[in-house]
């Protein structure tokens, strides 16, 4: 769990009324308190899920074929269930651009056609370029650029045009 | 099924040659994203590849005309994304197959795919693919090689030629046709059985099985490549204890 999603769980902490939220993972755990009635809620989200799908960020867990795999972390509003999620094909490290002096590829709100490069990884220096196989709307980027990506990690949360 | 590929697989059937280019890699790249149809096999070769490129930032040197500097296309959809680094195996060990046949047993190659001859760096290979999804559909394999150039600039250390080896010139058009001839064998034995070039890989390794300095957690220790796995990371003995690396986590001490 990077700080930007540690961030976003706090606040969705303090506005959802709960006294305390822990999140346990293989080698994570955060407990977060808030001076608010004592309701406890204690969500255990099984290894291995990526950092992403910890975060209380609805889309996360909303993969579109796949097993749902986050119990009762997250009950989430259903206009997000149809997002698509873009996982890592290899272990490597993720990369946004071609080149550190380069743009991104794609930023948050972009329309990806299918076929459209989205970012690199690259493993052993062997570098691969990921088109998206989908046509659709960047929703969310999950790992932060240059940062290593686990085989199946989730990339991208695209809403399909 | 697969069978087809050794008649109609052939690397270096068609050759194009730029007087010019940036890189080779990017040239070819560039042709596919236009969706030229290339046949598997076309070779982009440049007589002056002025911004080849090594990892992400460091450029490789070469004088116009006096290096063999080029590009094959493939299309290894066979090859599952997790597993690519065998296509890394078969390429290098093609190259070293060719290198050792003309400057002998000293070629080799340095993990992950350096052309080394002894200590010092011959050549390396840049292999960028493209996926769709998790569909590896093309992989452009770029090969630089040191053939003619005797002089390098200052600030590039153990660098070498075959020229500095050999003490005479060795034809450029000679050494390619060898080495896609070693590639696209190399190749087809990969598509026949994946995973099946390992142990030459590690029989041609620099520094296989020797006591050697290397930098590990940004610290000088003496350690010994005892293999690689299926993903490339290298397997190093410390002093009795087993651990496996990936590319940035450990650095070749030499001299």
């Amino acid at each position: 769990m990077d700080i930007k999603q540690v961030q976003e769980l706090i606040r969705f902490v303090s506005k959802s009324g709960v006294n305390e939220v822990s999140i346990e993972e293989k080698d994570f755990k955060i407990t977060i308190k808030t001076n608010q009635a004592p309701t406890y809620i204690n969500a255990t989200v099984p290894a291995p899920v990526m950092p992403a799908a910890a975060a209380p960020q609805p889309a996360a867990v909303a993969q579109p074929v796949a097993e749902v795999k986050a119990p009762a972390a997250v009950a989430q509003p259903v206009e997000n269930a149809n997002y698509i999620t873009i996982k890592s094909p290899m272990i490597g490290t993720f990369y946004r651009s071609a080149s550190p002096d380069k743009p991104s590829f794609v930023n948050v709100g972009d329309e990806v056609k299918a076929g459209q490069v989205i970012c690199i990884i690259e493993a052993m220096k062997l570098f691969n370029e990921i088109e998206s196989e989908v046509s659709g709307r960047i929703v969310k980027v999950l790992v932060e650029n240059s940062s290593p990506v686990e085989y199946d990690q989730p990339l991208f949360l695209v809403e399909p045009a | 099924m697969q069978n087809n590929t050794f008649s109609s697989l052939i690397v270096g059937q068609k050759i194009v040659t730029l007087r010019q280019v940036d890189s080779t890699n990017n040239y070819l790249k560039l042709q596919l994203a236009k969706c030229e149809p290339l046949p598997e096999g076309t070779v982009i070769l440049a007589e002056d590849q002025y911004a080849g490129r090594g990892q992400v930032r460091n450029v490789w040197h070469s004088q116009p005309g006096k290096n063999l500097t080029f590009s094959i296309l493939l299309y290894p959809v066979f090859i599952k994304p997790d597993f690519q680094f065998n296509l890394n195996i078969a390429v290098s060990l093609a190259i070293n197959d060719v290198l050792r046949s003309i400057v002998g047993p000293s070629a080799k190659i340095k993990w992950p795919n350096d052309i080394f001859y002894e200590d010092k760096k011959l050549g390396g290979v840049l292999i960028e693919n493209s996926l769709q999804g998790s569909q590896l559909k093309s992989s452009v394999i770029g090969v630089g090689i040191n053939v003619n150039q005797t002089s390098f600039p200052e600030s590039v250390k153990n660098v070498s030629s075959l020229r500095e080896i050999l003490h005479q010139d060795y034809d450029l058009n000679v050494l390619l046709q060898q080495l896609c001839k070693a590639i696209e064998r190399r190749y087809c034995e990969l598509k026949e059985n994946p995973g099946t070039h390992l142990t030459e890989y590690l029989g041609a390794l620099y520094r296989f099985g020797e006591d050697h300095p290397f930098i590990i957690d940004g610290k000088p220790e003496v350690a010994r490549i005892v293999g690689v796995n299926e993903r490339g990371f290298l397997k190093l003995d410390i002093n009795g204890s087993l651990r496996s690396f990936n590319l940035k986590e450990v650095s070749f001490v030499i001299r």
